[in-house]
């Protein structure tokens, strides 16, 4: 996140659409780095064969797993975005909105992450495939998410309960996926 | 062995039953794009608002409707791999993304094309395009789930999962002129109520249409047939 006004040179402040796209690229980066070892490393020494043949619960496992990759890579940039938001751009208007729509996104990131990592799991080749695949799935979050970002009054607005929705649907029904996708994997 | 062996058999029907659908469908895919061609292009009447420009939609619409309609068939081969495990579903199913990815990227560039005159720019951000482009997007990650599982019986399950959660997207393009403001025009042939446009160019549009879908069939077909080879060269080379 630094790097961003660092890269935009000799202006004081950035504009407040680019600031805004700065802290949800920057999301959706520390998300996708996450991404690749949701799964991998339980996948590679066996841990995730061993919870089936022990008949651990899967869908705990993948809950545990959610959330903390949502605590890593979610949750530091939620509490840091509104200050990252007032050193771009000097301003704190919006810091409501930003709070509101990173709250609901991030954990939407991590959930639709979670079947895809789980997909990925046989693949020989790793990393960019994974984020080139996942990125076509984010991307309607991202519009939603800036455009209620960038909501100038302060109501909560449509994009909000748009994003609520799907978190709330996401939150049964992706974690389903992925215990159907982990047993496919593994037998 | 008797196992693997039976996994071929099918394929080898299958291929010895479409080669002459094959040959039928690019001779007469080649007479109906011509004859569509000839009459949007010369026997169609200009529209009364963005005149001779509108003759870019016999192809825009055409490869259009073709990149949506191969998700939805990637879609149905996909689930019914996975209800009934039959490969050759999805060894269809694989195949059909390298077709689809050059109607879409047609419908893309023709688009654009189209809507430098009529709009004043090539590209805007807005509902219909944005939804089309990850279409796009979702066909590359498709290509690259099949690159990246090279051979791994774990690709077929990969490729059918995400080519379900991918179909999200098909609805969303269809209804995106009705559920936003956007400047792409509304639903004028397949809505409720009718087709709203006029018959002279309804005709060369689905001749059009009904062209490029054999067209469509006859790339599959082929690709299908170099897949279920090279299957079967692996197949043998790994007995030795």
């Amino acid at each position: 996140m630094i790097i961003f006004p660092l890269a935009f040179g000799n202006n004081q402040y950035l504009e407040l659409n680019v600031s805004i796209s700065a802290i949800w690229i920057s999301t959706l980066f520390a998300n996708l780095i996450a991404l690749d070892h949701m799964y991998k490393e339980d996948y590679d020494d066996g841990t995730l064969l061993y919870y089936i043949v022990n008949r651990v619960p899967l869908v705990t496992i993948v809950y545990a797993k959610c959330l903390s990759h949502w605590l890593f890579s979610g949750l530091p940039i939620i509490l840091i975005a509104p200050l990252c938001s007032y050193i771009f751009s000097g301003y704190n208007e919006n810091n409501l909105n930003l709070f509101i729509s990173l709250t609901l996104a991030t954990p939407i990131f991590t959930l639709i992450g979670s079947p895809i990592a789980a997909l990925m799991l046989g693949s020989s080749s790793r990393g960019a495939a994974l984020t080139f695949i996942t990125l076509p799935f984010y991307l309607p979050i991202i519009i939603f998410g800036v455009m209620g970002t960038n909501i100038n009054n302060s109501n909560i607005n449509a994009e909000f309960y748009l994003l609520l929705a799907i978190l709330s649907i996401g939150i049964i029904f992706f974690p389903m996926i992925t215990v159907k996708i982990l047993k496919g994997m593994i037998n | 062995m008797l196992k693997k062996l039976h996994k071929y058999a099918n394929p080898n029907k299958f291929i010895l039953v479409v080669m002459p659908i094959k040959n039928i469908c690019i001779y007469a895919a080649v007479f109906l794009i011509a004859l569509g061609l000839v009459l949007g292009l010369f026997f169609s009447p200009p529209d009364y608002q963005q005149g001779e420009t509108v003759r870019i939609m016999y192809i825009h619409v055409s490869s259009a409707w073709m990149s949506l309609f191969a998700y939805v068939l990637i879609f149905f081969l996909s689930v019914s791999y996975l209800i009934w495990k039959f490969p050759l579903f999805v060894l269809i199913a694989k195949e059909i993304p390298f077709v689809a990815i050059i109607f879409t990227l047609i419908t893309l560039i023709t688009g654009s094309l189209w809507g430098k005159p009529t709009w004043g720019t090539y590209w805007v951000w807005d509902a219909r395009l944005t939804s089309f482009l990850i279409l796009l997007f979702i066909y590359l990650g498709l290509i690259f789930i099949d690159k990246t599982f090279k051979y791994n019986a774990n690709g077929d399950l990969s490729f059918s999962y995400l080519s379900i959660v991918g179909a999200i997207n098909i609805p969303i393009i269809k209804f995106s002129v009705d559920w936003w403001n956007t400047l792409h025009q509304p639903a004028s042939v397949i809505r409720a109520g009718g087709p709203s446009i006029s018959v002279e160019m309804l005709i060369p549009l689905m001749i059009m249409s009904f062209g490029i879908f054999l067209l469509f069939i006859y790339l599959v077909l082929t690709n299908i047939q170099s897949a279920i080879d090279e299957r079967k060269f692996l197949f043998l080379s790994s007995k030795d």
